[in-house]
């Protein structure tokens, strides 16, 4: 059963998927219907050391940087408009390739411009989050950006982090002002 | 509160009233006015009852669920929404503004929209020309059907007007050209509004018309040959329904026939009655009048197959189109439970083709013929 994560959610999921060992961050939205400048959604993640911040700019992935040097966590790809069925945006995430010193990984969905477009979630269709468990396919959390968090342009949706040797899931979804680019700084790069 | 474009929530946040008043405001500095409109669609995002379509010349919904409140002055309309009266089909209530003359949104001075309920103020949603671009028409804010009725301020629009808004949704812009293609004219409700300034559509100059009303009638120049389509939607509460699409037509010469989109009925194109019947894959049947001049009269009809009876979800539409492009679209709006034959509309023929709504329904094929009088061999 997927959990649908209020606003400001702060659960840990592990019996959701317990021994989850790769998983997908999907991204979806609707392409613009209306005339005006189009939505640019993006998925990215943070691959964090036990200070929660980023060692190095190769820790971040996202659009210009789609594989870590380990090959652990992969973007698969730039969508600028939403066309398409199903995800649109996806990263994928080997948890057994994880190097040791990486303790957490963020991921974060953000408008492209969104200040500059004054855009926000509610005004795009049907936009969601959503963490997969690879292996069976299962949905674990999904976050419906469009209705739960039609003010805001940014979003931290979920921590993965190691717990006793295995890895466990927290939802946050926390709006975040200020798009990537304080996102970047937030993390430390 | 104050709200914003984008803000989207549920309405029981604001209210437990189910009764909202919708007030709209656009200041306008261009030339020309801005209408404001109210209508509903269903879950396919479609306009598939004109009936709630509520503007200037359709003061209110067929049962008060949306009715206007009459115009205070320019540039402003009034509504009053009662959510829990809506038919359960209807998903959306969308509030557009549209300017009927030249210019776009951004000539807008300010514009708000307020709602209230019980005299209550519950939010307002204030916009200034600045926030738009080149459309001329804009969904302004909506409310919508998801476990709950929620509100969305939406704030957007289309560069190419209320027509281009309406196509969205599925809707055609009835437009005025051919002056005579009414009869003395009741009042029409097609999928309503004046022709805004005529877009520059290349060498367009096709008409669209919907009957809504039962007796009304359009007529369709008859450059053969004439297309005329059925579409509709599978019924969950009927699974297996299917709709079929047929004709009962009586030529000059006096020969009558029956053909339908099922079995071995499917007429003639190079010999009498010089009509088809194709069922193509999906929802999509289609009959093609190839010499309308030949025909006397002609019963259009459709039928529930595989099934006893219409469900009220299916959304059907006729709509029949001539070889320019000249449409007339007759939606079946009131399908009945009970039965399963439907005489959509009447046609004959003077040097056009003249249609006319019916929507009547009948037991069965037979009981129909008794009513047109085509006096078919029944076996």
């Amino acid at each position: 059963m997927a959990i649908n994560l209020s606003k400001g959610g702060n659960i840990s999921l592990a019996k959701e998927a317990p021994g989850l060992k790769s998983m997908i961050v999907g991204l979806g939205w609707d392409v613009r219907a209306t005339d005006g400048q189009g939505f640019d959604l993006d998925a990215s993640a943070f691959m964090l050391g036990a200070n929660k911040k980023c060692a190095k700019p190769e820790d971040f992935i996202f659009y210009n940087n789609k594989q870590s040097v380990c090959g652990s966590v992969t973007h698969t790809g730039d969508n600028r408009t939403g066309e398409g069925e199903g995800d649109d945006e996806t990263i994928l995430v080997e948890l057994d390739k994880v190097p040791a010193n990486i303790e957490q990984i963020s991921f974060v969905v953000t408008i492209h411009e969104a200040q500059e477009r004054g855009q926000n979630f509610g005004m795009v269709s049907s936009a969601y989050i959503r963490l997969v468990d690879k292996v069976n396919n299962k949905e674990i959390a999904r976050f419906d950006l469009s209705e739960d968090a039609s003010l805001d342009t940014a979003m931290i949706f979920a921590d993965v982090y190691r717990h006793n040797g295995e890895w466990k899931f927290k939802a946050v979804a926390q709006g975040f002002q200020g798009g990537l680019p304080a996102m970047v700084s937030h993390f430390g790069l | 509160m104050d709200l914003l474009r984008g803000h989207r929530g549920k309405i029981s946040a604001l209210t437990t009233s189910q009764v909202i008043e919708v007030e709209i405001l656009c200041r306008y500095k261009g030339k020309g006015e801005v209408d404001i409109s109210c209508f509903c669609v269903d879950s396919d995002n479609k306009l598939s009852d004109d009936r709630y379509f509520v503007f200037y010349n359709q003061p209110k919904s067929p049962l008060g669920e949306i009715v206007k409140l009459g115009a205070q002055e320019a540039n402003k309309e009034r509504f009053r929404v009662e959510l829990n009266r809506l038919p359960e089909f209807l998903k959306h209530v969308i509030f557009v503004a549209s300017i009927d003359g030249e210019g776009d949104m951004s000539f807008l001075d300010s514009g708000y929209v307020l709602l209230t309920a019980n005299g209550q103020e519950l939010g307002r949603y204030v916009f200034k020309g600045k926030d738009f671009r080149q459309e001329k028409a804009l969904i302004i804010i909506e409310f919508y059907r998801k476990d709950e009725w929620r509100f969305s301020v939406v704030g957007q629009g289309f560069n190419g007007g209320l027509s281009a808004l309406l196509k969205y949704y599925g809707g055609e812009e009835e437009t005025d050209t051919s002056a005579s293609a009414h009869e003395p004219t009741p009042k029409t409700t097609a999928v309503p509004v004046p022709a805004p300034t005529p877009a520059p559509t290349p060498a367009s100059t096709s008409t669209a018309t919907t009957l809504s009303q039962n007796g009304q009638t359009a007529s369709l120049k008859g450059v053969a040959p004439v297309n005329i389509a059925l579409t509709y939607r599978r019924s969950p509460s009927v699974p297996k329904a299917e709709l079929r699409l047929g004709c009962m037509v009586e030529l000059k010469d006096g020969q009558k026939f029956m053909l339908q989109t099922l079995g071995s009925h499917l007429g003639h194109k190079d010999s009498a009655p010089y009509i088809t019947a194709q069922q193509n894959s999906g929802q999509f049947d289609e009959l093609t009048i190839y010499k309308p001049e030949q025909i006397k009269r002609l019963l259009l009809f459709t039928f529930v197959y595989l099934a006893p009876n219409f469900a009220k979800d299916f959304g059907a539409v006729v709509i029949l189109k001539d070889k320019n492009g000249n449409s007339v679209r007759v939606p079946l709006l009131a399908p009945s439970p009970s039965q399963k034959f439907c005489a959509v509309a009447t046609i004959d023929f003077d040097n056009k083709l003249n249609i006319k709504r019916e929507e009547c329904y009948f037991t069965n094929h037979q009981f129909a013929d008794q009513h047109y009088k085509f006096n078919f061999n029944w076996v």
